[in-house]
């Protein structure tokens, strides 16, 4: 590449040319069908896949029934039929997971709709898996795995409560963790008549579990350029409209282009490891009995301010999303790291006088006591927490629990 | 009298069933009998209007066009013979492979195109119609498409369907208008 073509794209792209890596792969098989009438779309897409025997799996709530309400209202004229098992519990244990998959098998189907929440597209993940690779027992694998044959078709129906690992190849069932490229879904509907609003606590968690993915993919070392894409338009949407879907008249536009953030913040995810903000916040979540967004809202700002001293990166490309263009053009390059963590810092800030500081800024406010500190430790560092060792989690920790900021410079 | 007032039970549901694919009648004869008409009127309108025929005399002889709703829904088919007059096929034209086939992906998304609430150009940008054939043809019939709803649609519904309001004089409007729906009515 000559330096006129170079300079040109730096001119329009700044601070990705810089990182371009050498190599790299990227991999995200999610198409996403969002807008009016998005579930309408779901018979020619599942024709074009040649599906014809499509099993929609749901859980027996309320957005469960609901979707499957839509659903044969949008399968109306289709010529297609399909079949519904709306018994798919929240938590399944190996045995449901057996049951389905033989359900699946014996009745030729051939493709999957999930209808629900986040453990629901667990199972039909794990289900596909099983089919894929011909066995009925889930138990055998664990982390990475390779699919010798394709999985059948998945298409999600996006909800605005969720894991938010829906679009993304990791699946969680029996306290067992997959992942798999393959598994994430071919499509993923994006219905503004599937929107049911949440009270604030759950709609910033959820946010907080997409948000901590999309900075995530910025800090990863391997992170490359089509990945940031995505996690810059995810965190270009938390930051626009999350505040305001707080309030309960705001319309469903905005609800809507959240739900597109965290499409889009899975699919950069996928292509990531977990790095220590995501694992420490899981972590914090498991030992301190708190919901993963909340404990990852907590931690993210502390964790990302120590994963910067720690590594002395330069996170200059996150304050694009995380401000204004204003702000950005107006701060030098080398404070644009700092500025970013500071953007995060008055984000948290604005989101807890928006929910009327209803949202907690500190480990303390959720009550998450210090005796707790060296089991977090003790299992993050077991799930191979990358990056951080054990004074850098208690530093960490210790911040996070009396909301002290850290500075960039040790 | 309590047998009537007893409540009734609800059927308890499997929790695994088939739901099949229903149907929408009035939405499937609403749009049978627009696509009939804009089959007609698109017949009448190569003859009357010049900027039509000028489309149609760009497309070669022999070429057909079939704009209908997937899977097997509604369907209008058009054809130029080898002589060059344009003339509406009905659901027989789809006997024959088409040159160009525009599918509407739901017939929600026919409606919405069809009851003028989305534009075709909006339509096409929402992902909701797929074309195959040359995509240069296709988008002649598009214009095409644009041109007859300016002459069967009033100003105030004919805005919303097309892309740009064409600044027509008077009179070419009017006397199209009137000599397109006597031709369509017709049929020649």
């Amino acid at each position: 590449m000559d330096t006129k073509e170079t300079n040109i794209i730096q001119h329009r792209q700044p601070g990705i040319v810089e990182n371009l890596p050498y190599n790299y792969e990227f991999h995200s098989p999610v198409k996403i069908c969002s807008g009016k009438k998005a579930m309408e779309h779901i018979p020619f897409e599942l024709a074009a896949m040649n599906v014809t025997r499509p099993l929609v799996l749901a859980s027996d709530s309320l957005i469960g029934r609901r979707a499957i309400k839509l659903l044969t209202n949008a399968f109306k004229e289709s010529e297609m039929s399909f079949y519904v098992c709306d018994d798919v519990p929240d938590n399944a244990d190996a045995e449901t997971v057996r049951r389905l998959t033989t359900l699946y098998l014996e009745k030729n189907h051939d493709a999957i709709i999930v209808a629900g929440d986040g453990a629901a597209v667990d199972i039909a993940k794990v289900i596909r898996l099983m089919v894929a690779e011909k066995t009925d027992d889930p138990e055998q694998f664990e982390g990475e795995i390779k699919l010798t044959r394709a999985p059948a078709p998945l298409i999600t129906l996006q909800t605005f409560d969720g894991s938010g690992l829906e679009a993304s190849g990791w699946a969680t069932v029996c306290n067992q963790t997959f992942f798999s490229a393959q598994l994430a879904p071919q499509i993923c509907v994006i219905d503004p008549r599937m929107i049911i609003p949440m009270d604030i606590k759950t709609t910033w968690a959820r946010a907080m579990v997409s948000l901590s993915q999309a900075v995530e993919v910025y800090m990863a070392a391997d992170r490359n350029p089509v990945a940031i894409n995505y996690a810059f338009t995810a965190i270009q949407s938390i930051r626009k409209n999350l505040a305001p879907v707080f309030s309960k008249w705001v319309s469903n536009k905005k609800r809507l282009a959240l739900i597109n953030a965290y499409t889009a913040a899975a699919c950069a995810f996928s292509n990531n490891q977990p790095g220590p903000c995501f694992l420490l916040g899981k972590a914090t979540a498991k030992i301190g009995h708190l919901n993963l967004g909340t404990a990852m809202g907590i931690i993210l700002p502390y964790a990302m301010t120590q994963y910067m001293r720690k590594t002395n990166c330069d996170l200059a490309d996150l304050l694009r999303p995380l401000s204004s263009g204003d702000d950005y053009a107006g701060t030098t390059s080398s404070l644009r790291g700092k500025k970013a963590i500071r953007c995060l810092y008055d984000l948290q800030w604005t989101w807890h006088q928006a929910s009327r500081r209803k949202i907690p800024l500190t480990l303390k406010d959720v009550a998450v006591g210090r005796y707790l500190f060296p089991d977090i430790i003790e299992t993050a560092l077991k799930n191979g927490l990358p990056v951080f060792d054990k004074s850098d989690c208690e530093t960490v920790l210790e911040h996070a629990w009396e909301a002290k900021p850290l500075n960039v410079t040790s | 009298m309590h047998l009537l007032l007893k409540k009734k039970k609800k059927p308890s549901r499997e929790p695994y069933r088939e739901i099949s694919s229903g149907s929408k009648p009035l939405k499937r004869i609403y749009l049978s009998i627009i696509l009939w008409f804009m089959g007609r009127a698109i017949q009448a309108a190569a003859r009357v209007d010049k900027t039509v025929k000028a489309e149609f005399d760009a497309l070669p002889d022999g070429f057909t066009f079939s704009l209908g709703v997937f899977p097997d829904g509604p369907c209008m088919v058009l054809g130029k013979n080898i002589r060059g007059r344009v003339k509406s096929l009905g659901r027989r034209g789809l006997e024959q492979p088409v040159d160009v086939r525009i599918t509407i992906k739901n017939i929600e998304a026919a409606i919405l195109l069809f009851t003028f609430q989305e534009s075709t150009a909006i339509s096409t940008i929402r992902d909701r119609l797929v074309v195959d054939g040359d995509l240069s043809q296709a988008c002649a019939v598009i214009r095409i498409l644009d041109i007859v709803e300016v002459y069967l649609m009033p100003k105030i519904i004919a805005r919303m369907a097309v892309k740009r309001y064409p600044t027509w004089p008077m009179t070419r409007k009017m006397i199209g208008r009137i000599r397109i729906y006597f031709r369509a009515v017709l049929g020649y």
